[in-house]
């Protein structure tokens, strides 16, 4: 069945009917829009006796079954979900194998160094400094997130989940606070050579899962314009 | 396999010791027949869309549908409700891969395998075929002693 038998105004009934029929996310309802525009352009078409395009839809409808879309919005969320974890994963793993455990092994290496190098407060001031430019970056990914967000005109269940992600970076502010960092330059305030690795190296892992994170996002948002521009305005 | 057990345990015939073994294939294929054949069809719906793509190359969710009842002459009418969301699975395990393009005045997802999964689909065959190989077993005992 070519495309161009529906048409445009068909076709816009059809991304109303879905939405009727609780599919709010843009990437799902193109492809089921698809498929009921096939679908009943065939039936319009091979029935003997004339049929409307209400008619056909609503017969085609009834071929999903009495629970509808449902099951395919669940399978979609699943799938969404199922996939985001394992390319979590995958993007994280990269920074414990070649070439990008380079960057890791640099990381720790450095921080392993360092309290040979300097005195005690000297080490305080690389792990404030450290903290505060993390604390910076996540702002920015954070921003451009939100941008990136901006632009988007219609929901995409493939990036729903996703502009929490680059966020996460943000809890070394927390962990800044556990370690009681707001103290560490007060006379008497304790502060041991076990604090600066602990910290650090809590403060290495999450530096490496924020990256993870925000290729993520970035990756997700890249295949989400590439796949379905319409869902993005262009940016000004 | 409770189905068959309950389809195999009805109390109306006699049991005598000749007639079990014809008994159990007479109710089985009875079963079988009365049986939709949707249901039949159901656990090997993922190989069958597996080798449609590796044959096809790139297929789409209604192609899919139309390809199977053509190969099927309308034997076989695979259910939106079961397609996509094995379709949406296999896109999740990495299996498949997606891209979607401009078709008229509407888009299209286009469903691709990768490499993993044209891997599956060499797996999933050799499973399938091993299955029917045993169904052929119990329906044909004759045949396969042969």
């Amino acid at each position: 069945m070519q495309a161009s038998e529906l048409t445009p105004d068909q076709i816009q009934q059809l991304f109303t009917f879905t939405t009727k029929h609780c599919v709010r996310h843009y990437d799902l309802q193109v492809e089921l829009v698809d498929h009921l525009a096939d679908a009943v352009a065939a039936k319009m078409n091979d029935t003997e006796t004339p049929i409307s395009f209400d008619d056909a839809l609503q017969k085609i409808y009834a071929g999903f079954g009495v629970m509808g879309f449902s099951p395919i919005i669940t399978s979609r969320q699943q799938a969404v979900l199922k996939y985001s974890n394992r390319e979590k994963w995958r993007l994280l793993k990269q920074y414990f194998t070649w070439p990008k455990a380079a960057l890791t092994m640099l990381l720790v290496t450095v921080f392993a160094t360092l309290p040979q190098m300097m005195t005690i407060f000297w080490l305080k001031v690389v792990l404030v400094t450290c903290s505060a430019i993390f604390f910076a970056w996540e702002i920015t990914e954070i921003v451009k997130v939100y941008k990136a967000y901006r632009l988007q005109t219609q929901k995409l269940l493939l990036t729903e989940n996703s502009y929490w992600a680059p966020g996460f970076g943000v809890l070394v502010i927390d962990i800044f606070s556990m370690f009681h960092g707001w103290d560490w330059f007060d006379t008497g305030a304790a502060f041991s050579l076990n604090t600066f690795y602990t910290y650090s190296g809590i403060c290495i892992l999450f530096f490496i899962c924020s990256l993870a994170l925000v290729g993520f996002t970035k990756k997700l948002h890249l295949l989400a314009r590439q796949q379905y521009p319409a869902a993005f305005k262009i940016a000004g | 396999m409770a189905f068959i057990v309950a389809a195999l345990s009805q109390p109306t015939a006699q049991k005598t010791k000749k007639n079990i073994p014809n008994l159990i294939m007479h109710r089985l294929l009875i079963y079988i027949c009365g049986m939709q054949k949707s249901s039949l069809y159901k656990g090997c719906l993922e190989p069958i869309v597996l080798r449609l793509l590796k044959d096809n190359g790139r297929m789409y969710g209604y192609s899919i549908t139309q390809k199977v009842k053509e190969i099927t002459k309308g034997e076989l009418q695979i259910t939106e409700g079961a397609l996509y969301p094995l379709l949406h699975k296999l896109e999740a395990e990495g299996i498949v891969e997606t891209t979607v393009e401009n078709v008229g005045n509407r888009m299209r997802k286009y469903y691709t395998l990768t490499k993993a999964g044209t891997q599956q689909t060499q797996a999933a065959m050799e499973e399938l075929k091993a299955f029917m190989e045993s169904l052929n077993r119990i329906i044909n005992p004759k045949t396969t002693i042969a």
